[in-house]
Formats: structure tokens, sequence, C-alpha cells
């Protein structure tokens, strides 16, 4: 797939493209983006020029990661890479505009947690949300790869008619299993493996994911 | 949400009802891949994904089914008790595995940690095709054994380089690796999606376009080379 036939690298001037960073490489509102990496330095690539450009853009930014990197972000590597960018994090975080949150084990929590930054977002003003999430904070508090892969399939069918809210959710592949990984790769439309971006042929409609996995719980439970 | 239309399923239903014609290789040189029209080129190399036994063996089997009915040569790499329900899913469709065993046509082995040691039973194997007047050689591997037998994703790349040099469009040998998710590192799958230019997923078989390059020593040295649009500067 080269550039110019990339829906990625999509026109700049249509209203329903996102810039995602430095280069350029474009994406559409709703877009759901899964980031397949090892260590901080290949995460920090993506991540923060997706927070910088949305920061810069006037966006509504939530980075949701683990409970230990939000109580005091400014010694978190996250920021290090914004701030290499040259972006005032703190000033981010005071005004609100960045919200860094740890993850919920219910999806009913995290569904609240989305509805109360979106009302936040509208009453600052802002059009369009960011959010990324470090899902090593699913590692503690989703019980299997399944529930996982629940949470993926119910974000993704979610995000599909938010069409304010672009979602990249980033896997340290050596914290994951396989069968985490490969759920990543069911419930993500677009993938980004060593920093390419392209569709991703693995991914599957939500509702169908969903059943199978309601489907698979009722016949190990009867 | 962009791109509509290319975010449905691809690849080929491997159900095989769907659409009767081959589509994966050259029509010049393909082999039939078990199931009604879904033939990959000779020489593919085909990594499998699976979460259960059931899924590997209804891959698996059509794969060797296949391969002893039109004469091919056929190497299993196996753990033997994972055999016993391959064969007995080979008999139930009337496949003489017990003489496929005697004659040689079919040989069942143990994965072996050293690269090396795998060496030799891939030219015994060459070598016995060629002894028996085969054309085509069949390999299936079952993976579990390798990723328990080595340490590090740079071993298994090196495993997969004994694979591309014994594979490839001009050998007549066709390679299904058997991944299950569940006993594998994200890290294994992930490099596995890189060194497999074929994937099959659930009941899908497609091209696989995490692949990086088609001769897997090249992953080594050029870890960014693949297509879609680049976030590197």
């Amino acid at each position: 797939m080269s550039e110019s036939t990339n829906p990625l690298a999509g026109d700049p001037g249509s209203e329903d493209v996102l810039f995602f960073e430095s280069r350029a490489v474009y994406v559409a509102t709703g877009a759901h983006i899964v980031h397949i990496f090892k260590g901080e330095e290949e995460r920090s690539t993506v991540l923060a020029p997706f927070l910088k450009a949305g920061l810069e853009a006037g966006d509504q930014c939530l980075l949701v990661t683990e409970p230990s990197a939000s109580p005091n972000l400014t010694d978190y590597s996250i920021t290090d890479g914004l701030v290499e960018l040259g972006m005032d994090v703190e000033g981010a975080l005071n005004t609100e505009q960045l919200v860094v949150t740890e993850g919920r084990p219910k999806v009913e929590e995290m569904s609240s947690m989305f509805s109360d930054l979106v009302s936040k977002a509208k009453r600052a003003g802002r059009r369009q949300m960011r959010i990324a999430g470090d899902m090593t904070w699913a590692l503690g508090k989703m019980a299997s790869s399944e529930k996982l892969l629940e949470w993926e399939a119910f974000y993704d069918r979610y995000a599909g008619h938010e069409t304010k809210f672009v979602t990249l959710c980033q896997y340290d592949h050596t914290r994951f299993g396989g069968s985490a990984v490969m759920a990543a790769l069911r419930t993500h439309p677009l993938a980004i493996i060593s920093c390419v971006v392209q569709e991703n042929p693995f991914y599957q409609d939500p509702h169908e994911v969903l059943n199978e996995v309601y489907r698979g719980r009722g016949s190990s439970e009867s | 949400m962009v791109a509509e239309g290319a975010l449905r399923r691809r690849g080929i239903s491997y159900d095989g009802h769907s659409d009767p014609s081959p589509r994966l290789g050259s029509t010049m040189d393909l082999l039939f891949f078990g199931r009604p029209g879904i033939y990959s080129a000779r020489g593919a190399h085909i990594a499998h994904f699976f979460e259960e036994e059931k899924e590997r063996l209804t891959v698996l089997a059509p794969f060797i089914r296949t391969g002893l009915t039109a004469n091919n040569q056929c190497l299993l790499i196996t753990e033997p008790s994972r055999f016993a329900t391959l064969e007995s899913l080979l008999r139930v469709v009337a496949v003489d595995v017990k003489s496929a065993l005697v004659s040689g046509q079919l040989v069942v082995c143990n994965g072996l940690a050293q690269v090396s040691e795998m060496s030799s039973i891939f030219e015994e194997t060459l070598s016995r095709a060629r002894r028996a007047g085969r054309k085509a050689i069949r390999i299936a591997g079952d993976m579990t054994w390798v990723l328990g037998g080595i340490a590090t994703t740079k071993n298994q790349l090196e495993w997969e380089v004994l694979y591309g040099r014994y594979a490839g469009p001009h050998a007549n040998l066709s390679l299904l690796c058997q991944y299950d998710n569940g006993n594998s590192s994200g890290a294994a799958i992930l490099c596995a999606l890189q060194i497999h230019p074929l994937s099959i997923t659930d009941r899908f078989i497609q091209e696989n376009p995490f692949y990086l390059s088609r001769h897997p020593h090249m992953v080594l040295q050029e870890p960014h080379r693949s297509r879609g649009s680049t976030l590197k500067q």
C-alpha cells in the first residue's frame, strides 16, 4: 500500500480527518487504532506526537494508564516525550485539556468515565477527543484475554458511533500473551506495528466478536 | 470512519463454500490446501494462529490428508502425544496413516532445539522425497515446541531463516507453522506475523500485511520494512 492510496494519508483539508503526528499521516475521526510495540521509546515515538497534535489542535485528550503512572504524571516517561516535543504538559493538566486516569475493570465504570469526559469537552468547547490507552492498565484488572477481547470489542462498537473520538490503544508485546495480542488485532480496524500504520485485516465486526464471547460464556456456564 | 468497505474481514473463508476459485498464488503452480477453493503457491510459508486444539486440527488434518493423497512427502513436527488425535481424524476420512508412516511418506518427529539438528531433518526429508520420486513436500510444524525450546524471538527468527532456506517458489515445499495463541508470548506472535507472508486466523486464509520481507533474515536487518504509512521520520 503506497502512501498515495492509503486512506490514512487522507486529505488534510477534509473535516473528517485528524492530523496524527508530524508526518503526513492522518486518520479519520472515529478511528480505533492499535499500536503493538516493545519498550518505552517505541511507545513514545507514536504516543507523544499523537497527543501533541491533539493538544495543539485544541482537542480534549485522555490518557488511560497504569495506576502507578497516574498519581504523579510529571515523573512518568510519557510526559518526557511530550516535553521533548516542546509541550506544556503541566499547563494542559491544569486546564484539564489533558486528563490522565487509570483504567477501570468494569465496562460500566469505563463508560461512565468517557461520558464525563465528553461532557467536560463540550463545556470547554472542544470539538475532538483523543484517547490514548496504555493497555498495561488491563494486566492487573482484566482476568483473562477474553475479558480484554470483550472490552475492546465493546469499546470499538462505542467508538464507531462516536465520530468525535480517535483512540490509540498501545500494547507492549513483551508484557502481553499471544491471545491478548490476537484479541487486540481482532478489535482494531487500524494497526501500527514497527511504526507503520495500516489497515488491519484481522479486524472483525465488534458485534460478531461480542456474540462469540457471549456464546462461549453461555456454553461454559451451561 | 475511514475505509468502511475495507474493514470487512478479507481473505478466503476456510469453509471454502463461498468461492470455489483458487486465489492465492500463481495458477501455474498451485498446491491444493485441503479445502474446497483453497490453494496456495508451492513454497508458501503460512502461519496459523489458533486458540483451541480443534482449530489446529481443522487446518492441519486437510493439509496433511491432501498431501498424502497427492503423493507429497509430508513431515509433521510435533510431540507424539499430539499426533494421536490427528491420526484418528485421518483414519476417519480413510487415510491409511499406518502405510504412510511405514513407507516414510509421512514422517512425524519431535522438534529439536538446535537449528542445525532441524536442518539435518530437513535434508533427510528432501532426500527421502527425491528417492521416492515425490515432487512436492509439505511440512507442518506445531510451533509450541519451538517456543518452548528457544529463549528469544531472535532464535525464533533463526529458526525461520532455516525454513526460508528450504522454502521458496522453486522448492515445491510448503510450510504450515501453527501457533497456539494461549501458549505463545505476545512477542512470539508478533514475530510470527512479521515472518509469514500468509496467515490463517479463525476461518480465513489471507495475505499478511505485517509480513516484513520475503526472507526472514531480512527481518533482522530491516525491522521497519513494510507497507503502509511509516511514522518514522
